[in-house]
């Protein structure tokens, strides 16, 4: 597990982060969402323990993370700018990171470069933008790490590699525990692998939640009657939201799924859907003032 | 796999050669032109060979090769060792790896010192390899091979190490190579700075007496650039290590506290920002006030020196900090630092303590005046037995020094305004009853001070403790030589023991006899007895035209006509009035008004007269001795009767 608390980190005076509180479990994906300038950077690089905070804890399973190699041994980063040292090919970085990362696997290293295609012996700084994050990639999972903290990793590939990579990453999860933080400014790129979401505004964390139970619990409904909208489906529903589009009325509903349908079937509309709600959706309707600020951090 | 737990990482330093071991390359490459091959080259060249006759200093073997090399290879290494601090994104990388900040120093650290030391390692072996092979033992040992080596090493590690300790305070490599220079040099710079400054500060403040010393001592750079020159002994090596040590261990610290973030700041701890900010201020301030002050003597300029000094000073540092020039609305700090300098400066002139301070004449047991501070420095063990002045203590003549620095004291406005006119130093060190120093040292036109001068110089006390003659035992010379200087040289030499015991006397008698006016009339003349001690030591002194007992002899013997010019070898002299007072002008022969003297009575007494500094006359001597000339003068005082008379018409 996870853990920050209380954590304060700022930059020769201006403030990066205040009071970050976050719990991530083992073996789950939590999405950290915020506009630029939010404060994701900081944050992972204060979880790789690169930076030091100034106030708070930051642990991974109750130990400090700075400084601790024990630690670090089970965690990689991958910066949103992969670095690689000057003139190294694929290869020779392998075997840096061989040598650093005790569990470091060759086998999975070869299997998952001939899964891509890789060429070993090119400089990867000769490489294009994507296929240098795929290194990284791919040398990230070859060290077998506990924990994959991961920085914009999507950037720069294209859909197809972004799949692939996705369902490496997700296998990784599934059969080895592994708990992968990452960050993003986009919902809609990650909102698939994600179990868990916390949303950064400004140096602080102002949502997180877990994205199965906000799924479950909020529904976008269309529904349309000859006449009027019966008045006592709305008193009985916990509406967020309502809408209308010519005769269709477009509501945003929390509950249950199988009652609200029930509900709304015993008052015969003419139209009746029950629709998924995107994530971005759901955290606009669902956080109401907050929304506001979310909307904007989306865009 | 425990191997990996090990404290070794294989990969580490495989980067690090990757990545620095061409400088190395260039660094030996650098070092086999300075020495083996250098060395052959000579060797090859029978004829100069004996140019391998270096004096044991392997370092004069292309020196400026070599130091240029011991110079910047230590510096350049550290800075890209250093690197991964200074490059955000490898700082990234190299510390999310599970290695701590210990383990990743001293791998970086220590890989630096392998890649320095190898090439000197690699170069000493090649020299050993030719000096067994060429028998160089006629030229030098193996202990200077390895006097050589160890030096060498001991040197660049010190030098790499102040790189290392500057690689953790700043986050951009430019900076840190330009801070690393600025830090081995402060010491020295700043010293002569404040020593600079203070002396235009305070009236009377001894500069010269503070820079004595051996400013080169006080920084590894300077220390390396004189390699060449002096010996590098043990006192040189405890320094060098214990800076090393500390400098190593030091660094370390720092790297611990630093904040990863702080790559691509220029200065990477806050806390040391606002020390740079203002330490950059403080020191070009100083730089400018002294730069115009000794150029310009006027306070004016001075006072611009400082103001401009301060805020260019200011300007840059803040630039630097903010990485942009548009710094020029930031003026907070530069307005606080110019109110405190501002009050600080007239805390300083009201105190005045020490300008005025001048010890009372019971509490003085001795004082030294003279007008040559560097004396104090010279080490040189003859110099110091014969010429080096000592200080004198009896009552009348402290008496009288202090007569003249209360004088020198009321002149404080004057003497600080003339400096422009030919000054001279007037330096005084008193040595107190209870064992303290007060030192003073002023610059100041003798002449206003004749009169008080002249009781001090004409003493027997003084004159027997600064004039070398008062030193010399008869049985240590072994001969005297009379000579003359001038365009005609012309030389008598005395060896015989009785004849150079009677000349010592008749000099003691004379120099004691001197009056003041004529010490400084005659002084710098061409004439001179030359004392020689032994072991090519000589001590030579001034012979004026009014050692007269002294003269009187050598004219019965016969040695004056052989060593002084006369009245034989001149054939006229041109005599005009001098209109230039610093210095010489040429004569047109034909200009009427000049006086031309051929008469030889008249020629005798006119050398007889004639001093070589600036006067009222100025006399052009034609030799009869090929077409040579030299130029004289008189002052009112010195003229012959028929000079003046000539120029008073």
């Amino acid at each position: 597990m996870i853990e920050m608390r209380n954590v304060r980190k700022s930059f020769a005076g201006v403030e990066a982060l205040n009071n970050v509180n976050l719990t991530i479990q083992k073996g789950s994906i939590y999405g950290l969402i915020g506009s630029n300038g939010a404060g994701k950077t900081t944050l992972m690089k204060l979880l790789s323990g690169i930076y030091r905070q100034e106030e708070g804890q930051i642990t991974i399973e109750g130990k400090p993370v700075f400084e601790n190699i024990s630690l670090k041994d089970k965690v990689f980063y991958i910066s949103d700018y992969p670095y690689f040292f000057p003139h190294y090919t694929t290869k020779q970085m392998a075997q840096f990171y061989k040598d650093i990362y005790k569990n470091w696997s060759d086998d999975r290293f070869f299997k998952l470069t001939n899964v891509f295609g890789l060429e070993l012996n090119k400089r990867i700084q000769s490489l294009s933008k994507g296929w240098q994050r795929l290194v990284a990639f791919i040398l990230a999972l070859s060290s077998m790490p506990e924990i994959l903290i991961l920085d914009e990793p999507l950037d720069g590939l294209d859909p197809v590699m972004r799949k692939k990579v996705k369902n490496v990453l997700i296998q990784d999860v599934a059969e080895r525990e592994m708990t992968i933080f990452i960050s993003s400014h986009n919902l809609r790129e990650i909102e698939d692998i994600c179990d868990h979401v916390g949303i950064l505004h400004k140096g602080a964390i102002i949502i997180e939640k877990e994205l199965d139970e906000l799924k479950a619990d909020t529904h976008k409904i269309q529904v349309a009657y000859k006449e009027k909208v019966p008045e006592a489906l709305m008193k009985k529903m916990n509406i967020l939201h309502t809408e209308k589009r010519g005769s269709v009325f477009l509501l945003i509903v929390r509950g249950e799924e199988d009652i609200v349908a029930k509900q709304v079937r015993e008052t015969h509309p003419v139209i009746f859907d029950l629709l998924p709600l995107t994530l971005e959706e759901i955290f606009i309707y669902e956080m109401g003032d907050i929304g506001y600020a979310i909307k904007n951090i989306m865009v | 796999m425990p191997s990996k737990i090990s404290w070794f990482s294989k990969e580490i330093i495989l980067q690090i050669g990757r990545s620095t071991g061409w400088i190395s390359l260039v660094y030996i490459l650098g070092l086999v032109f300075a020495l083996p091959l250098r060395i052959l080259m000579i060797y090859s060249d029978e004829k100069n060979r004996t140019n391998l006759n270096v004096g044991g200093n392997l370092f004069r073997f292309d020196f400026t090769i070599q130091v240029v090399l011991f110079i910047t290879v230590p510096i350049l290494l550290s800075v890209f060792l250093f690197r991964y601090l200074h490059v955000k994104q490898a700082t990234d990388l190299v510390h999310s790896l599970p290695l701590k900040r210990n383990k990743l120093y001293h791998h970086y650290a220590l890989s630096g010192v392998f890649f320095l030391v190898l090439p000197i390692v690699l170069i000493t072996v090649s020299v050993l390899i030719i000096y067994a092979s060429l028998h160089l033992q006629t030229y030098f040992g193996v202990r200077d091979i390895f006097y050589w080596a160890g030096t060498a090493i001991l040197a660049t590690v010190c030098l790499y190490t102040a790189g290392i300790f500057i690689a953790m305070m700043t986050g951009i490599s430019a900076v840190h190579a330009v801070l690393t220079y600025i830090f081995l040099i402060f010491p020295v710079g700043i010293t002569l700075l404040v020593v600079y400054n203070l002396k235009i500060l305070l009236y009377g403040f001894p500069s010269d007496y503070y820079l004595r010393g051996n400013l080169d001592k006080m920084s590894p750079l300077t220390e390396v650039i004189g390699l060449e020159g002096k010996p590098f002994d043990w006192s040189n090596v405890l320094v060098f290590s214990i800076l090393t040590i500390l400098l190593y261990g030091l660094s370390l610290i720092f790297y611990k506290k630093r904040n990863l973030e702080a790559a691509s700041e220029p200065i990477a701890f806050v806390k040391l920002r606002s020390i740079f900010k203002y330490g950059v201020t403080f020191c070009t301030m100083l730089l400018g006030g002294a730069y115009f002050s000794e150029t310009l003597y006027n306070l004016g300029w001075s006072i611009f020196g400082y103001v401009a000094g301060a805020v260019m000073g200011y300007f840059v540092a803040e630039m630097v900090l903010q990485k942009t020039w548009r710094v020029f609305r930031h003026i907070k700090g530069l307005v606080i630092y110019t109110v405190i300098m501002i009050l600080f400066a007239i805390g300083f002139q009201t105190l005045g303590i020490y300008e005025n301070h001048i010890p009372k004449q019971d509490e003085i047991k001795s004082v030294l005046l003279t007008d040559n501070p560097s004396n104090e420095v010279i080490q040189d063990h003859f110099y110091k037995n014969y010429y080096a002045p000592k200080p004198i203590r009896e009552q009348d003549n402290i008496k009288s020094v202090l007569k003249l620095h209360e004088q020198i004291l009321a002149d404080k406005q004057i003497n600080q305004k003339n400096k422009s006119t030919p000054y001279k130093m007037a330096f005084f060190v008193y040595e107190l009853k209870n064992g303290q120093k007060v030192i003073r040292e002023y610059q100041l036109n003798q002449k206003l001070y004749d009169d008080f001068y002249k009781p001090i110089y004409e003493s027997t006390e003084y004159k027997e403790k600064t004039e070398g003659i008062f030193r010399v035992r008869d049985k240590d010379v072994e001969t005297i030589a009379i000579g003359n200087y001038g365009p005609v040289g012309k030389r008598a030499i005395i060896p015989e023991p009785s004849e150079i015991k009677t000349i010592l006397a008749m000099l003691k008698k004379d120099v004691l006899a001197r009056t003041y006016e004529d010490g400084v009339y005659f002084k710098g003349g061409s004439e001179t007895v030359e004392i020689n001690l032994g072991k090519n030591n000589q001590l030579s002194l001034e012979l004026l035209p009014t050692y007269t007992n002294t003269r009187g002899w050598l004219k019965e013997k016969g040695f004056l006509e052989r060593a002084t010019i006369t009245e034989n070898d001149i054939n006229y002299i041109l005599v005009h009035r001098n209109n230039n007072p610093n210095g010489k002008t040429i004569i047109d022969e034909n200009q009427p008004g000049n006086l031309k003297i051929t008469d030889k009575e008249h020629i005798r007494e006119a050398l007889a007269n004639a001093g070589p500094n600036p006067g009222s006359y100025e006399a052009i001597f034609y030799f009869e001795q090929g077409n040579t000339q030299q130029a004289f003068f008189f002052d009112e005082d010195h003229a012959p009767d028929f000079i003046r008379d000539h120029f008073k018409k």
